[in-house]
């Protein structure tokens, strides 16, 4: 790893900070999305991303905002353009101009990036190119039949260049997945689809290292799954394992509270 | 006769005989003019299988990864199962994907309503940066290959299987303004339609002399100054489709006078009501909706005789 575990721990807890400033005063977001799959977006962009080279497609776009503190450090945008642009009336033209190298589509409507990662990366290997492209799936968003006419293309094309981390939080908007309509068994029925997969701790900054890892070198003609369970909202405990949170920023008096409860809890 | 789709995809394959980088995904459709693509490029021939949402996105994701890429199903589903994917990403971001639809209007009626599409104009046209087209003849359907591989905007062609026969010639034609006008400049009656109907339309017109001209929209959204321009000086305006009436080609044209401040009496023939509950074929549903060219003709001659637009 380029980074210790400790310092990759510091930065999500710093992203969720960034995130909660940002979101707070714009007062709307996706915070439990978002917060649900920080350590997979750190781990992803601080140990793997090339930029200019690989490429990411948020499929479950609500859980973009983690990725604009992320930006800010990596140089993509500076705060001030990260201000300017989370604003009721800011300019999302320079993501919509697909001009960051590398982040492709922000997401949603459900069910639809990752169809246009597996088109992206069969271009890439029609091209002969050796990018890496990555796709952040929500689970819930497993729920659309899209998502499985895209696993069934992917996996027949062998588009080992496709890496698809699935945010495996148990949370759809209303209630808990195995209570509304059970997903699982998940895992089998991404090996059905003759896709490679793992199933791993999505907090864990080592295992979501070591799951990439082994993604990005088997050569095995079949594109890469990797199961993160996560905790939707995790890093408040206030919000973490309740439904009906999908859509939650706080706001009056829950602003300080969040920022005074926000938990660092990987190992320092 | 090819027809306008076979004469499409004739071109492409040509231009990529010539080195052309086209990919055609297709929803388990094929085309005779396809086979030889299929036969000497496999490669460049990907299927999805029927599934309209994955050839849209897959189809998207292609074009973003630098491909000239044209993605082909049976309409309407392209449009009516796919809508959120062109919505959100093909003209929500405004990528320069060609989608391509065999059956317009009532041309596949006889497969039954769900095969109709008579919607997809009205749904099409809300949404920014898409073109629409719906060639008239093998010379629109040849000039939209020919600048196939250097669109800016998304494109969405439907193709009539009835129709391919030369009405135009390529001078005739400029694919921008999107229309094309047969008739003298002041006239009674100003036929606007599409399509199917051209060839009637102007039989009738040279019939009727000097009273009736006839405008063929062949895109969706034609140049607008140029078409006020062709309607500005017509005493009344008649529409002529096989879309359903809400947000079809009359609901534009009505848009336009409204939004030009023309006040000309405008009637509106098209699809009132899909009989789904009968077999039906286009021949049928043309009668029954009174849009057939005996109906049409007598509208027409009505709308002379009684003078009903002086």
């Amino acid at each position: 790893m380029k980074n210790s575990k400790e310092c990759l721990n510091e930065k999500a807890y710093q992203y969720r900070k960034r995130f909660l400033e940002i979101f707070t005063r714009l007062g709307f977001g996706h915070l439990t999305s978002a917060f649900s799959w920080a350590e997979v977006a750190t781990v992803l962009f601080h140990e793997f991303y090339v930029k200019g080279t690989d490429h990411l497609f948020v499929s479950k776009g609500h859980g973009i905002g983690i990725l604009f503190p992320i930006f800010e450090e990596l140089g993509f945008f500076t705060e001030s353009q990260v201000d300017d642009m989370i604003r009721i009336g800011g300019s999302n033209e320079e993501i919509k101009k697909l001009v960051i190298p590398g982040f492709d589509f922000y997401g949603g409507s459900l069910g639809i990036g990752i169809g246009m990662a597996a088109g992206y990366a069969k271009g890439e290997k029609l091209s002969g190119k050796k990018s890496r492209v990555y796709c952040v799936v929500g689970d819930a968003e497993c729920y659309e039949g899209a998502v499985w006419e895209a696993l069934n293309f992917a996996g027949f094309q062998k588009l080992d260049n496709l890496i698809v981390l699935v945010d495996r939080n148990q949370l759809g908007c209303s209630d808990f997945t195995e209570h509304m309509l059970a997903l699982e068994p998940l895992d089998k029925k991404w090996s059905a689809f003759n896709w490679d997969v793992q199933v791993i701790d999505g907090h864990n900054v080592e295992d979501i290292y070591n799951a990439v890892k082994i993604a990005i070198e088997k050569k095995n003609g079949m594109p890469q799954c990797i199961i993160a369970n996560t905790v939707k909202g995790k890093g408040l405990d206030y919000v973490t394992g309740r439904p009906l949170m999908h859509g939650y920023v706080p706001q009056g008096t829950d602003i300080d509270k969040a920022f005074n409860e926000l938990q660092f809890f990987g190992c320092k | 006769m090819a027809s306008v789709r076979d004469i499409f995809f004739n071109s492409i394959y040509e231009q990529i005989q010539r080195g052309e980088d086209y990919y055609i995904v297709t929803s388990d459709l094929g085309a005779p003019s396809l086979d030889d693509l299929r036969k000497f490029y496999p490669e460049r021939f990907i299927s999805v299988g029927i599934a309209e949402q994955s050839l849209i996105s897959i189809s998207a994701g292609l074009t973003m990864a630098g491909h000239k890429v044209i993605a082909y199903g049976l309409n309407p589903f392209p449009v009516t199962r796919a809508y959120d994917q062109i919505k959100s990403v093909v003209a929500g971001l405004n990528v320069p994907l060609t989608i391509c639809g065999l059956n317009a209007g009532l041309c596949s009626a006889e497969s039954g309503y769900t095969h109709i599409p008579a919607e997809d104009f009205g749904m099409l046209r809300m949404l920014p940066n898409i073109d629409i087209y719906n060639p008239t003849d093998c010379t629109v359907s040849r000039l939209l290959a020919d600048t196939t591989a250097f669109i800016k905007h998304p494109r969405f062609i439907r193709f009539d299987k009835k129709l391919g026969e030369k009405i135009y010639e390529k001078e005739e034609i400029e694919i921008e303004k999107g229309f094309s006008v047969y008739g003298p400049e002041n006239v009674e009656i100003t036929v606007v339609t599409l399509g199917i109907f051209v060839p009637g339309m102007r039989l009738l017109a040279n019939e009727f002399g000097e009273s009736i001209k006839v405008i063929d929209i062949f895109k969706m959204k034609p140049g607008i100054p140029e078409l006020v321009k062709a309607l500005r000086n017509s005493k009344t305006i008649v529409t002529l489709e096989e879309n359903m009436l809400e947000g079809g080609l009359g609901s534009f044209i009505l848009e336009v006078l409204s939004d030009s401040n023309l006040t000309i009496p405008t009637h509106r023939l098209g699809v009132r009501f899909m009989p789904y509950r009968v077999f039906a074929n286009r021949d049928y549903i043309q009668k029954d909706q009174g849009i057939d060219i005996v109906s049409v003709r007598k509208f027409l001659l009505g709308l002379i005789e009684n003078k009903s637009f002086a």
